[in-house]
């Protein structure tokens, strides 16, 4: 059986409305929902392209399943409201939840405590040395090698992929969902806010937090950001800030250029 | 282990240099087979009229800061906090700093800072490398990081003490591996400066947190430009000690320097199940 078809029953209209309404937005379908709002990208903003003024999104997700949903991501503590009202719209009344960190960086996991303390979280996944803000929920830390890649159920029903890729700088860890095809990519392909090309030119504006590139050898990183996209089926890419990108050519176009973006930086 | 971060080796707060007193809870770091046992540091740095926190500390450590902040500031207000680069072990207090201390300036690359932390918005105040902040007799000069993760990273320096603060760089791991009966923190370790261990640092235990925290390392064959850029640093300033985050307080520079170098060097192409 193709597991494309088996799907979490869709939200009924009046809900769909409630999650439209909450700022919530679809990624995949009724699979995989965004959450979060806009902040404004300027010199105060450390990823911020040189010469760069714009709004951009901060994203966490949502992935639905069957017995409870995974939240990937807690957004910034400047959308805490939204973001409570958002999954609020998006999750069941006593729906289980279970949160994967893609890093234990500040715009990913400091809305834990107030998301702990409204929702059913029980458990949070994340990698790397630290420890997270959490309360009750089990800690799972999960340590995958760079370059690897394992798959975990993360709550009843959901298996994810989660991908330990070779850009970054802390531990990260992108989520792959075998199901929607999506790909979660924390810091990485952030550059859908900026000037943006249709052969995806503009991609190395996603590049200003890895500054260290320009120091190393970065043919290794550049393959790896490929295959990642290119070994699976991936049908929209999501990354923690930036516009989402959507569809299999889109997704591979966007790869390619991220890519030689990061070879063009390096030395070698 | 989760109670080594309730607790500060006895030896701690101590006086490092004048007016420079080092505080640290140890925290555990995970690996995928084994924990081991890391500083994670808050400095504080007091002259004659203001006082400023380099580095907040984790929020699990926050009851023995604030009680240690306590005695140290003896009914005084904390004047500034000076968080190195945006991460919980460096950062992550500081909503609790400025609730205990309300008229606390937070000075520094303080980019980001108002998406995580928008309740103290009013309390930031950039810094840049070069601007210098008077604590009268002491002056807290703010110095680019030469060795960082985060762009937003930066060092200071308190001339008058000779002492550097670092963040991230020159950290190392005092212990690579704690059993359990081990008692938390072994005497004579945790609050030892380097010049006072009965052992050197290991090139390994400075290997492993490079590879780890500065993970660009593995792909940077660059020890030797950053460290002789760092040596500069070090002579232009007149620096006389170190003060990292994760890693004892390090009086020696000169012998230590060599040491976390080759750290580095190993650090490159360092592939292991940890991530
Ligand atoms: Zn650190
Ligand atoms: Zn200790």
């Amino acid at each position: 059986m193709n597991s494309r078809t088996i799907q979490p029953p869709g939200p009924s209209r009046t809900r769909a409305r409630a999650i439209a309404a909450a700022g919530a937005r679809d990624l995949i379908g009724d699979r995989v929902y965004r959450l979060g709002a806009d902040i404004l990208v300027d010199e105060n903003v450390s990823w911020c392209p040189p010469g760069i003024r714009t709004t951009q999104p901060v994203n966490c997700y949502v992935i639905k399943g069957f017995g409870g949903s995974v939240l990937v991501d807690t957004g910034v503590r400047l959308h805490e409201t939204e973001i409570l009202a958002q999954l609020d719209a998006v999750l069941e009344p006593g729906e289980r939840l279970a949160v994967v960190l893609t890093r234990t960086e500040m715009e990913c996991c400091l809305n834990l405590p107030a998301i702990e303390a409204r929702f059913d979280v029980e458990s949070v996944w994340y990698t790397g040395g630290i420890t997270v803000p959490r309360t009750t929920a089990e800690p799972r830390r999960i340590m995958v090698n760079p370059g690897t890649s394992q798959l975990v159920e993360v709550i009843d029903g959901i298996k994810l992929e989660f991908v330990s890729p070779l850009m970054r700088l802390l531990p990260t860890l992108w989520i792959f969902d075998p199901v929607s095809g999506a790909l979660l990519t924390s810091d990485a392909f952030t550059h859908g806010s900026y000037r943006r090309t249709p052969d995806g030119l503009g991609a190395s504006d996603g590049l200003c937090k890895f500054r260290w590139f320009s120091e190393a050898d970065t043919r290794g990183i550049a393959a790896d950001v490929e295959s990642v996209v290119r070994e699976r089926q991936v049908t929209a890419i999501g990354p923690g800030y930036g516009e989402p990108f959507i569809g299999v050519a889109q997704c591979a176009t966007e790869s390619a250029a991220l890519a030689a973006a990061i070879r063009e930086v390096g030395v070698q | 282990m989760e109670d080594l971060v309730e607790t500060m080796s006895t030896d701690l707060p101590r006086e490092v240099a004048p007016g420079v007193t080092w505080m640290s809870s140890c925290l555990p770091f995970h690996l995928a087979d084994r924990v081991i046992h890391g500083h994670n540091s808050t400095y504080l740095v007091q002259g004659d009229h203001s006082s400023i926190l380099v580095d907040t500390g984790n929020p699990s450590s926050w009851p023995i800061i604030s009680r240690t902040l306590d005695e140290l500031l003896q009914g005084e207000q904390l004047t500034y906090v000076f968080p190195s680069h945006p991460e919980l072990p460096h950062t992550g207090n500081l909503p609790r700093l400025v609730e205990k201390y309300p008229e606390v300036q937070v000075v520094g690359d303080i980019r980001d800072y108002h998406l995580f932390y928008p309740q103290i918005v009013p309390n930031l105040h950039a810094r840049v490398p070069g601007d210098s902040i008077d604590l009268g007799g002491k002056e807290f000069v703010v110095v680019e990081a030469l060795i960082r993760d985060l762009p937003n990273t930066q060092w200071g320096f308190v001339r008058e003490a000779g002492v550097l603060f670092t963040a991230d760089g020159f950290c190392y791991m005092h212990r690579p591996e704690l059993d359990d009966e081990d008692p938390v923190h072994l005497p004579g370790e945790c609050g030892l400066t380097t010049g006072e261990l009965s052992v050197p640092i290991a090139v390994e235990n400075a290997a492993f947190f490079t590879g780890s925290a500065l993970y660009w390392a593995r792909f940077a064959n660059d020890a030797d430009a950053v460290y002789d850029r760092v040596l500069h640093l070090i002579d232009e300033l007149g620096v006389t000690s170190v003060a990292p985050t994760h890693g004892n307080f390090i009086s020696n520079i000169r012998d230590v320097e060599p040491i976390i170098r080759a750290g580095h060097k190993r650090a490159y192409r360092y592939e292991t199940a940890q991530s």
